[in-house]
Formats: C-alpha cells, structure tokens, sequence
C-alpha cells in the first residue's frame, strides 16, 4: 500500500516536473491566432465550424480556413469538372447581383482553360453578361465575341454582343450581329427587337450627324459673309495684342486669323457683343466709348454702320443724367469723338456726324479684338488739352 | 451581214445543230445564226423558220458552257421580235433558262436574266412562266428573289436584269402576295435596292415590283407601318440638296432630316414617275394619306415640282399635291380607289387629259 502511495507521489511529482519543464521550455510561445477578449463572436464566424452563416467575400487573412476549404472545392482534377464548377459558383453571385465577384469567379473559370468548348463559351458569355451589368461595354463585347468564336451560333452571346455595340455606339456593328443572330435562328425574337433599336439608333445618330454638319455648314457660310463684308470696307482688323493668335493648333489660315481677331472664332453667339451682319447687307458694329477723364466707359452691343456718332450721342446724353457727369459738361454739342492712331501715337479727331462705316473704312483706322472704340472729350475744357498733349500732334 | 440561207441549206443547218453533232460545228452554226439576229432581214427569216428557234432551245441544255452561252444570247437577240417571243413563252424556254439564274457558276446568267424579262413583257408569258416555275420547287420565286437580294450571289455576273424580270412577274397577283408575305421579310430585303446607285437596270425593276405591289391596298398599312417603313425609301430617291427650316425638317421622316447640300435625286425621270405613283396609290386610302401628310412629304414633293423637267412627272406630281393639300374628301369617298366614278365624267376627264397633251 505504502509502495503504491509512494508511487503514484512520485508520478504526480514526475507530472509536475513534466508540466514545468514543459512551460519553461515554451514560456515564450504564443497562440498564433488566439481569439481577442473583444470580439471572440466575430472571429468565430470566420472558423468553418462554428459560422452561423454562409459567407459573402472571403478574405484569406481574416478567415484561413474558409479560403482553404473553398480552395478544395476547386481542386478537382479534372479541368473541365472544376472550370464547370467555377462557372456554377459565377452564376449564383450573378444571381445575386454580384456582378464584380462573378467576374473573378468567371475568370478563375476560363483560367482553367478546359477543353469542353460549351462550358469555355458559356464562362465567356457569362462574363460578358456581368461585365455589361457593371457598364463596362467594351470587355462585355469582347468576350461575348470570344464566346462566340469558341461556339459558332452561340445565341446568347451573339445577342451580348449586339446590346453592347449598341450601348458603344457602333450601330452598324450591332446590326451585323442581329443579322448573325438572326441567320442562325431568324424567330428570335430578340434579335428582331434589338435590330430594330439598332436601326432606329443609327438613323438618329446619322441624323444628328448631317444636322450638326449643316451647322456647320450654316455657320462657316455665315462667317465668310460677315469676313466678306468687312474685307469689301476695307475694315482693317487685329487681335488684341498678346490675346490671342498665340494658340498652339494656330493654323495658317487667314480666315480663321480674321474670325479670331473679330473674337469670333469657335464660339459665335450672334447679338453676344460681336459684329453682325444682318440680311439687309448691314454691318453692326459692337462700339466702345471711353472717357478718359472720368475713366467710364459706354457699350453699344449694335451700332448700326450707317449710323451717324450724332445718333447714338443724342440717345445718351441728352435724354437722362449721366450719373458721373457730376459738372454736366457731357451735353452732345459739347461733345468730341477721336480714335487712337496707335502706330503714330496720334489722335485722329472725327465729326459728329460722320457714319461708323466711314470711319472704319479709314486706313488709319484699325479694329482690335472686333470691337472698335472710341474716345469722347468734352471741348475746349483743360482735360482735353492736357489729355490731347500725350499724344503725337495731328491736323 | 449574213445573207438568209436557201431552204436546202437550213436542212444542214438543223443536222449541225441537233445536240449530238460536234461541239465545235454547233459553235459555227451557233456563231452563223447569232450574225442572223443582228439585221431585220435576219429576224424576219427567224420569224419564218421557227423551227430554229426550237433547235436552239435544246442547246440551252448542251454540256459546253460556251455553246450554251451562244445559244442563250441568240434566243435573247431574237427574243426581240413579238412572234419569237411568243413561240418562246409556248415553248419549254422557261424551264430551262430558270436554272441558268438560281446555278452560281453560270457565267451567262445574266443573258439568261435579260432573256427572261423579254418573255414576260406580255401578261400571258408572265403566266407562262409562273406555271413552270410552279412545275419546278426546287427553282422557286422566292429562291429567284433571294437570288436578286444577294447581290454576291454569283461571281461572273451582275444579275440586275433579274429585278426587271421579277417587275414583270410582279404583275401577277401570286408574285405580288410573296413578295408581301409579311413573315418572308421580302419587301425589306427588296427596299434598300432603290437607291442603288449601280445600276439604273436594278433601281427601275425594283421600283417597279413596289409600285406594283401598292395596288395591294389592304397592305398599305403593313408597308407604311414600322416594320417596312417604305415611305422614306420613296422619298429619299425624291429628295435633293434643298435645305429646310428646322421645324419643317423635324417633322419629315428621320432619314429625310438634313440631308447635305449633295443629295442627288433619282436621275431616271421613269423611276421618278413610278415613285410618285407609289406614293399616289399609298396616299388612296384616308389613313395612308394622313400618315403621309404627317410626314410631311409635301415639301419634299414641293421641292421636287421646282426642280422636275419631264411634263408627264410634273402632272403627277401636281395631281399628288393635290392630295397632299388638298381637303379631305368626305366620308363615303375616303378610300379614292374605291370611289366609283360616273362613265360620263370618266369621258371629260380624258377628254381633259386629251386637250392637256395637245
């Protein structure tokens, strides 16, 4: 008894001195993966055996043991049974509208590249199928056309094909593939539904082609009336120095030089602050009036060309109070209309009642940035002899 | 120019060509007789020993190419004069020009095609012809039109005559049905072909089978509806480099809709006339008409008065603008066809027509 007592002491002691040793020796190691006091719940649901659910996107870092049993799944020997079994697994995220997650499984699918030309096409139209879900046409066309050339006649790939050429715009290409479709079975219905969208889509789009080129059209005979009428004055015309005419696609055109420095170029709004010219032959000119002396400034967005200065001058002075006129010097008698001869830093004097297209007609005259402008002082006062001394004397 | 043979040597010449004779005997007596159908003389003498005719006809069946050739291209000469082109039509001719034109490799084809229209000028060689084509399944019409919408079909030849011949057949009320047949898809295939810019030959027999099919009246709405759509295919050809407002462009059909400053019109006024009676027949009934006046096809037909030369385009087009602006007529005379006109008025309108030639 005794012998036993000691015997089962020196087991238990020999237990002990196992379990120590054993501790000693592993007292720096660490569970690889322990559960975290925090959230235990959630990480259990990553271990195969004890999740309550079927999962949605595995991540092989967060949930090893799923990546690795879904990784079994495919490791069928095989190549057709697995491309087979990608292409089931494709279908049911399609179903449920993971249309980014049936793309990988698709493609994991034709990566296995069986020899089974069914399954190949299908994963290829299957693909197409989601890769149109998500918008991305031009990948959708490809594939339903590889799907196609793997399995001739293949209707629902023919039929991707046609919706995606729709959607990128290629009508004609949309037509030929519901022709294709239609060759191989001409009930489907669908290829005669989508061959007349098709059609209707490209006669819209050759429609808003020609009418956008009788724009064009409209526009470029327009201008060349307008480049016409100015050039038979004898307008001379320039851009505003530094402005423009420094663009990179500059061409070496004279009527695009002419149309930029009527500042008309590209952007033609008719009646926006640029000349025009109207069915009658007559230009009107967008006229700017300045005055120096109280640095203000007057825009007539159409002055008619056979209109005299005395006109328009009549309207604005003599009607209402200009505000800034605080000495009311500005009466339209008192008025004197000059334009800057820049060349010769001269300022050349004009009467009242001259015409604007005389004017412009001037040699001397020169029009910058389309818009011809003008400088008004008011006679015999000692701004206009102090203003008229920077510049070079004319008659 | 041959000289016509005595009586005793057209003896020989029958012996010569019987299909048992050499292959290059048949070829000069071939090559004697096509001299024959390039003088009047030459064709009175045809006239009067018909019984050549019928020799020829069983070359057609000759196992050389070439001989086959001459011999269909002397039927056609000759198919020029009335009285052999009705010994033709009596004859087994159709039965074994047919084949010609549905064989991809024949390099005569189109000889065959031309010969074909001559023997259906007439309503009786039209029935003629329908009734060995019926004999023959394998030669069916709609394999024939299907051979005119393919214009790859054969590689030697430009089969264009083919549409005058089927014009001519479209005279029959059989042909006009298939090619209405609304499951046969034939009237679409048909279309696109008039504005065929290749071929005058092509663009008039095509036209031509759609003028005839618009005396079909209960089809107006089928051809007019979206499936074949035919009204802006007759006006495209009707339409030239005339620009519109926008509001007038916008309600034509969208084919019609700014066309460019280059638009050419159909320059055959024959074409020209046929598409306007297309036109007149579809605007007989009071829905064809609406749809037609919605379209907004006056100003192209407007347009086309200005421009047209030819004085009998130019009536038909008045009579159209009449319709086209005109008021609606009432109830019971929706339907013009239908409209019984009084024998008495029929007579002052032609005496009207009369004075208005003068």
């Amino acid at each position: 008894m005794a012998e036993k007592d000691s015997l089962a002491a020196k087991l238990d002691e020999d237990l002990n001195n196992y379990v120590d040793k054993m501790l000693e020796k592993n007292k720096n190691y660490k569970y690889a993966h322990p559960l975290s006091e925090d959230n235990w719940e959630e990480e259990l649901e990553n271990i195969p055996l004890f999740m309550t659910k079927c999962p949605e996107e595995v991540d092989p870092e967060k949930a090893p043991g799923v990546a690795a049993m879904q990784a079994m799944k495919f490791e069928e020997d095989d190549p057709d049974a697995r491309a087979l079994s990608y292409k089931d697994d494709g279908n049911e995220e399609f179903k449920k509208e993971n249309y980014k997650k049936a793309i990988k499984v698709y493609t994991e699918g034709i990566k296995v590249n069986c020899s089974d030309t069914v399954v190949m096409s299908t994963l290829f139209a299957n693909r197409a199928n989601a890769h149109y879900k998500i918008g991305n046409y031009r990948t959708s066309l490809n594939d339903a056309t590889e799907a196609k050339n793997i399995q001739p006649g293949y209707i629902k790939a023919i039929f991707r094909g046609g919706c995606a050429c729709i959607e990128l715009e290629r009508y004609n290409d949309a037509i030929n593939w519901c022709k294709e479709g239609l060759a191989h079975d001409p009930d489907q219905k669908c290829f005669q539904d989508l061959l007349k969208k098709a059609t209707l889509k490209l006669k819209q789009y050759e429609r808003d082609k020609r009418k956008k080129e009788a724009e064009e059209n409209k526009m470029r005979k327009a201008n060349d009336r307008l480049i016409e009428a100015i050039m038979s004055r004898g307008v001379s015309l320039r851009s505003i120095p530094g402005q423009v005419n420094n663009e990179e696609d500059r061409e070496d055109n004279s009527e695009v030089d002419k149309l930029t420095a009527l500042g008309l170029n590209n952007q033609h709004i008719p009646g926006k602050g640029q000349v025009t010219l109207d069915d009658d032959g007559v230009l009107h000119w967008p006229v700017l009036f300045v005055y120096p002396e109280y640095g203000q400034t007057d825009f007539i967005e159409a002055f008619n060309e056979n209109l005299r200065f005395s006109d328009n001058l009549q309207v604005m002075f003599s009607s209402q109070d200009v505000p800034w006129d605080v000495d009311r010097k500005y009466r339209p008698s008192q008025l004197e209309i000059y334009f800057e001869d820049v060349e010769k830093n001269a300022l050349v004097f004009v009467t009242q009642s001259t015409c604007l297209a005389n004017v412009l007609s001037n040699p001397r005259y020169v029009v910058y940035g389309g818009t011809p402008s003008f400088i008004i002082l008011v006679k015999d006062t000692p701004f206009q002899e102090q203003f008229k001394t920077k510049y070079n004397l004319d008659r | 120019m041959a000289a016509n043979p005595p009586e005793n040597e057209l003896t020989d010449l029958f012996g010569y060509l019987s299909l048992d004779s050499r292959e290059d005997v048949k070829s000069l007596a071939l090559e004697y007789l096509l001299g024959l159908t390039g003088s009047v003389d030459g064709i009175k003498f045809i006239e009067n020993n018909l019984k050549l005719v019928e020799k020829v006809i069983e070359l057609t069946s000759e196992k050389s190419q070439g001989v086959q050739k001459d011999a269909c291209v002397f039927l056609l000469n000759a198919s020029a004069s009335q009285i052999v082109a009705r010994k033709l039509e009596n004859l087994n001719t159709f039965e074994l020009i047919l084949p010609q034109i549905v064989d991809k490799d024949c390099i005569f084809a189109d000889k065959a095609a031309m010969l074909l229209s001559n023997l259906t000028r007439s309503e009786q060689g039209c029935e003629l012809c329908l009734k060995s084509v019926e004999k023959t399944p394998q030669y069916s019409l709609k394999k024939i039109f299907d051979v005119l919408c393919n214009e790859k079909y054969n590689e030697h030849v430009e089969l264009h005559h083919l549409a005058t011949f089927l014009s001519n057949m479209s005279r029959l009320k059989v042909v006009r049905m298939l090619v209405l047949d609304k499951v046969g898809d034939l009237m679409q295939k048909l279309s696109p072909y008039v504005g065929f810019q290749k071929s005058v030959v092509r663009r008039k027999g095509i036209v031509g089978i759609i003028r005839n099919c618009c005396f079909e009246y209960d089809c107006h709405d089928w051809l007019l509806g979206d499936n074949v759509d035919i009204l802006p295919t007759l006006l495209l050809s009707l339409a030239g480099p005339e620009e519109f407002s926008e509001s007038e462009n916008d309600k034509l059909p969208m084919d019609l809709q700014y066309l460019g400053d280059d638009k050419e019109r159909e320059t055959d006024h024959e074409i020209r006339m046929m598409l306007i009676e297309c036109l007149m027949m579809l605007c007989s009934t009071k829905s064809g008409r609406q749809y037609i006046q919605e379209k907004n096809a006056y100003v192209i037909i407007r347009e086309l008065h200005k421009w047209e030369k030819d004085e009998n385009v130019c009536k038909a087009i008045e009579n159209l603008v009449q319709i086209l602006i005109g008021d609606e007529p009432e109830d019971n005379m929706a339907n013009l066809h239908e409209v019984e006109i009084p024998d008495e008025i029929k007579a002052q309108f032609e005496q009207c027509d009369e004075k208005n030639l003068e």
